[in-house]
C-alpha cells in the first residue's frame, strides 16, 4: 500500500530555538578581543523561529495543492532574501568608501547574509502555513 | 490563469459524498477540496480525471470556464 507522504512531527515550541540568533552579538566581543568573526553567523539562527509554523503543520498530508503553496513560499522567500541582499551590497559598496577600516564592511556583510539566511529559512515556513490557512473557510459538512 | 466555475459541490451531493470521503478518494486534504468547491484552486489534470471519476462526471461539467460561459 501507498504510503501517504506527512510533513514532520515538530513541537511549536522549538521555535524558541530561534532566540539563538541573539548568540551572533556575541560576535563584536569575540571581534575585539580575538580578532575573529565566525559569531556572527549565528545570527542565521534567527531562521529558527520557523520551527514554530513548521511545527504548526506537523503531520500535514503532502497533497498536491500542499507541494505547490511550499514552492511558491520558497520561490518567494528566496526572491524577497536575494533582492534584500542585493540591495544591502549595493548601499556597502556606495558608503564603503567613506569606512576606514574594511574589516567593518566584511563584518557588515557577515552579519548582513548570515541575518537574510535566517529570514529566508523563516519566511519558508511562514509562507508555507500562511498559504495553507489565511482563505481556509469554515468546515461545511 | 483563466477564472472558471466549480461545480463539484453539486456532483458531490449528488453521490452523497462528504468533503472527507471525496478527499479519501482523490488522495488529497479535504481543504484542498473545499478550496476547489470554492473556486480558488485551480487543479492538476491528473487530479481533475480522478474528481471527475470519483463523482462521476465529465471533466467539463464539474469546471466551467468563464470563456465557455460567455460564448
Amino acid at each position: 500500500m501507498k504510503k501517504r507522504k506527512e510533513t514532520k512531527k515538530i513541537n511549536p515550541m522549538l521555535g524558541l530555538l530561534g532566540f539563538g540568533g541573539l548568540i551572533g552579538v556575541a560576535g563584536f566581543p569575540v571581534y575585539n578581543r580575538t580578532g575573529m568573526t565566525f559569531p556572527f553567523l549565528f545570527f542565521a539562527l534567527f531562521g529558527m523561529f520557523g520551527f514554530f509554523y513548521e511545527g504548526k503543520m506537523s503531520k500535514t498530508f503532502m497533497d498536491e495543492r500542499y507541494m505547490e503553496d511550499r514552492m511558491k513560499a520558497e520561490n518567494k522567500a528566496l526572491s524577497m532574501g536575494f533582492k534584500a541582499i542585493f540591495a544591502g551590497l549595493l548601499i556597502l559598496s556606495i558608503i564603503e568608501n567613506r569606512i576606514v577600516n574594511k574589516n567593518i564592511v566584511l563584518i557588515g556583510i557577515e552579519i548582513f547574509v548570515s541575518l537574510m539566511v535566517g529570514f529566508v529559512i523563516f519566511t519558508i515556513e511562514y509562507l508555507t502555513y500562511k498559504y495553507d490557512f489565511d482563505e481556509e473557510s469554515e468546515e461545511e459538512d | 490563469m483563466s477564472e472558471f466555475e466549480c461545480r463539484l459541490k453539486q456532483f458531490r451531493l449528488l453521490k452523497n459524498m462528504t468533503q472527507e470521503e471525496l478527499a479519501g478518494i482523490v488522495g488529497v486534504r479535504r481543504e484542498t477540496i473545499m478550496r476547489l468547491e470554492k473556486g480558488q484552486y485551480n487543479p492538476s489534470l491528473k487530479m481533475a480525471i480522478d474528481i471527475s471519476r470519483a463523482v462521476n462526471a465529465p471533466i467539463e461539467d464539474i469546471f466551467i470556464f468563464k470563456e465557455d460561459i460567455m460564448q
